[in-house]
């Protein structure tokens, strides 16, 4: 049973009033958002969930308490798919808003802050997003933000390049190891490499290892690149964590906190 | 940097030249020498309180079969466990455990872990590292420093994947040793004395670079003159220096075989050539005049042992401290920059005298072979000059203008 679209037997199941907004398809995963009663949710429909994703799911429930993360409101198997309906977080998406933060050091620390602030207690206990782009990120109106998909999105998106054009998609926002399929490399600092990219992408408007899959595999493949942004807490921060190598990023979150310098 | 005396064979070398010329300040005692009787030895107990002992598990249960040593003396040391066993990794983890307690009930302040040498196996290693590393996250004691030792075995350092690996795990967040204790196996070709391998020289500085950068401090064990190499790259917290060749260079083979030193006139440590001249090829050099270009400055021994009808033997003092007052005078001198780029400089300075120096003994009819001639310099050179992305030419002007 596939629900690329929801369909009306569907709808009535899970109580659906509304269809408010379909998003944009990413990788399998469809998500909706939807009106429960007099509630707006989020729902993720996710064909051919295995024991990993419940795993995954279980993993975000053990962080259902940290304010920057919506809360998972309940996990179902329909047909073959796995339905997972979300506190829907009322905010802008990053990438919708990211050219309001060019040239904007502060104002880009600032978040990159507060997304570590959120994703702190998840790396101790030994977690890890390993997803995180712009779009995986909803500014609220008071500036904070909240970190979506968390664990989820690891291994549905990513598989599609759209040739032409640019859009933020996972490959350019993913760091050496996960592009070169490096999973024993894949740790806390792996997340550290991807609040860089986006530190970079909102500073500039653009991305610092090239708009394609080649560019970015020549470049992750070729001397370390060196940043050079005209402003020192930049480039600081960019050239500590941007590493190639997973053993030379920071090591400690503090030592991550540090290097942005609020 | 401190620099630290292994204590081998002839240990009263080591303490003399502490003494008397104020030569190091701290003290490695090896198992392997000593046993578990390293309090018998009168030099050993005048320097125990700034001493540190290595366990050496290198070799497991192969360092049993071994007709020298005394690595056996320690009832839990791997070389007891029985040759025809296959010991498992729970069993090993357990005597690592109790190489840490002796230590800590010895008195030991600086805790050296002892890890055994694995030259494929990884996941082995990073098992028990890991292991280690929760048992002392539940048992350590303050105000003791522990150094986990690792053995990089020639295959695992000259494998870039392999050393990515085992840098991402030594510098994870829940790492909780002081420090590292490095034993590089560096196989150096046949007629030289250190590597000029340059896969294994770029990994090995990567090593100590990275693990300071992460702020784990570092002892570079069983090192040779290389030593002057690294700590131009990075402050190394410590440095072991030593007399003999089986101090001054890992080898796994010295904890698995019954080898043998051989017999040896000797070597004469020379800092003008940075470089180990055979005591052989001395005649050549006196005979074309040139005994001044590669003699060393005020050093008493360096004075002795290149009088004209000088002795030459490899079990002669003299010798030995030559090199320790050499070495040490030159690496202090280079720690004391704190500035790595200058202390990068100041050691292309050092490497392009020396290749001077070559270069007038070329010109003045000396022709050296083995390992008295230059075969690393060359490498050395490139690498310190990339490290810190100076054009040849850029360098050579740089040091014209100082001399």
């Amino acid at each position: 049973m596939r629900t690329t679209r929801l369909t009306e037997e569907f709808c009535k199941y899970f109580k659906i009033g509304k269809i408010v907004e379909a998003k944009p398809r990413s990788g399998q995963k469809q998500v909706y958002i939807v009106e429960i009663g007099k509630e707006i949710f989020a729902l993720k429909v996710i064909p051919g969930a295995d024991e990993r994703i419940a795993r995954e799911l279980q993993i975000y429930d053990r962080f259902k308490d940290n304010p920057g993360i919506p809360k998972v409101i309940s996990v179902e198997k329909y047909g073959d798919e796995l339905v997972v309906i979300e506190e829907f977080i009322k905010g802008k998406d990053l990438s919708k808003i990211a050219d309001t933060y060019i040239n904007d050091s502060y104002k880009v620390r600032r978040l990159i802050a507060d997304i570590s602030e959120i994703l702190t207690p998840i790396w101790i206990q030994k977690c890890i997003h390993r997803d995180l782009k712009p779009n995986n990120i909803i500014v609220q109106e008071d500036g904070k933000p909240i970190v979506l998909d968390f664990g989820i999105a690891r291994d549905l998106d990513d598989e599609t390049i759209t040739p032409t054009g640019f859009q933020p998609f996972t490959w350019n926002f993913g760091s050496p190891e996960q592009y070169f399929f490096k999973k024993e490399l894949i740790s806390y600092r792996t997340d550290f490499f991807c609040l860089g990219i986006i530190g970079y992408y909102l500073y500039t408007g653009d991305l610092p290892f090239g708009m394609n899959r080649f560019s970015i595999a020549e470049a992750f493949t070729g001397p370390q690149k060196i940043f050079d942004m005209h402003n020192e807490v930049m480039n600081g921060f960019l050239n500590s964590v941007l590493k190639f190598s997973v053993a030379e990023r920071p090591r400690t979150i503090d030592q991550f906190n540090k290097l942005l310098c609020l | 940097m401190k620099l630290v005396h292994v204590l081998g064979h002839n240990p009263n070398w080591n303490t003399e030249i502490y003494f008397d010329q104020n030569v190091g300040g701290e003290f490695l005692i090896t198992a392997f020498s000593f046993g578990n009787k390293y309090l018998e030895s009168k030099r050993v107990t005048q320097v125990i309180d700034k001493s540190m002992l290595d366990l050496q598990f290198y070799g497991q249960k192969e360092s049993g079969r071994l007709s020298k040593g005394n690595l056996s003396d320690f009832e839990f040391h791997t070389a007891n466990i029985p040759f025809d066993s296959n010991p498992t990794n729970v069993e090993i983890n357990k005597c690592i455990i109790k190489a840490i307690e002796y230590q800590l009930s010895a008195g030991f302040n600086k805790i050296i872990i002892p890890l055994y040498y694995e030259d494929t196996y990884m996941d082995g290693i990073i098992s028990t590292i890991k292991t280690v590393n929760s048992y002392l996250k539940e048992n350590r004691i303050n105000e003791r420093e522990y150094y986990m030792t690792i053995p990089l075995a020639y295959d695992i350092i000259r494998n870039n994947d392999d050393v990515e690996r085992l840098l991402f795990e030594l510098t994870d967040l829940n790492i909780c040793f002081d420090g590292y204790f490095i034993a590089c196996e560096n196989k150096p070709e046949q007629g030289h004395k250190i590597s000029n391998d340059i896969k294994l020289i770029t990994n090995l500085s990567r090593v100590l670079c990275v693990l300071k950068i992460q702020g784990f401090k570092t002892i570079y064990a069983y090192a040779n003159w290389d030593a002057l190499f690294y700590l131009a790259q990075t402050d190394i917290d410590y440095i072991t220096i030593g007399t003999y060749e089986n101090l001054r260079n890992f080898s796994i083979k010295r904890f698995t075989e019954d080898v043998s030193g051989g017999a040896s006139d000797g070597y004469y440590f020379s800092e003008q050539l940075l470089n180990m001249i055979r005591a052989k090829d001395l005649v050549n050099i006196r005979a074309n005049d040139m005994i001044g270009l590669i003699r060393n400055k005020r050093n008493i021994f360096s004075d002795t042992i290149l009088e004209e009808n000088y002795k030459w033997s490899i079990h002669k003092p003299d010798v030995n401290k030559n090199y320790l007052l050499s070495i040490s005078r030159l690496l202090d001198q280079l720690s004391e920059i704190a500035s790595l780029k200058q202390r990068i400089i100041q050691a292309l300075f050092l490497i392009e005298k020396a290749l001077q120096n070559y270069k007038k003994l070329d010109d003045n009819y000396v022709h050296l072979q083995s390992e008295s001639k230059n075969y690393h310099l060359g490498v050395w050179k490139m690498h310190l000059l990339k490290k810190i992305g100076m054009k040849p030419q850029e360098f050579e002007t740089l040091y014209s203008a100082y001399y």
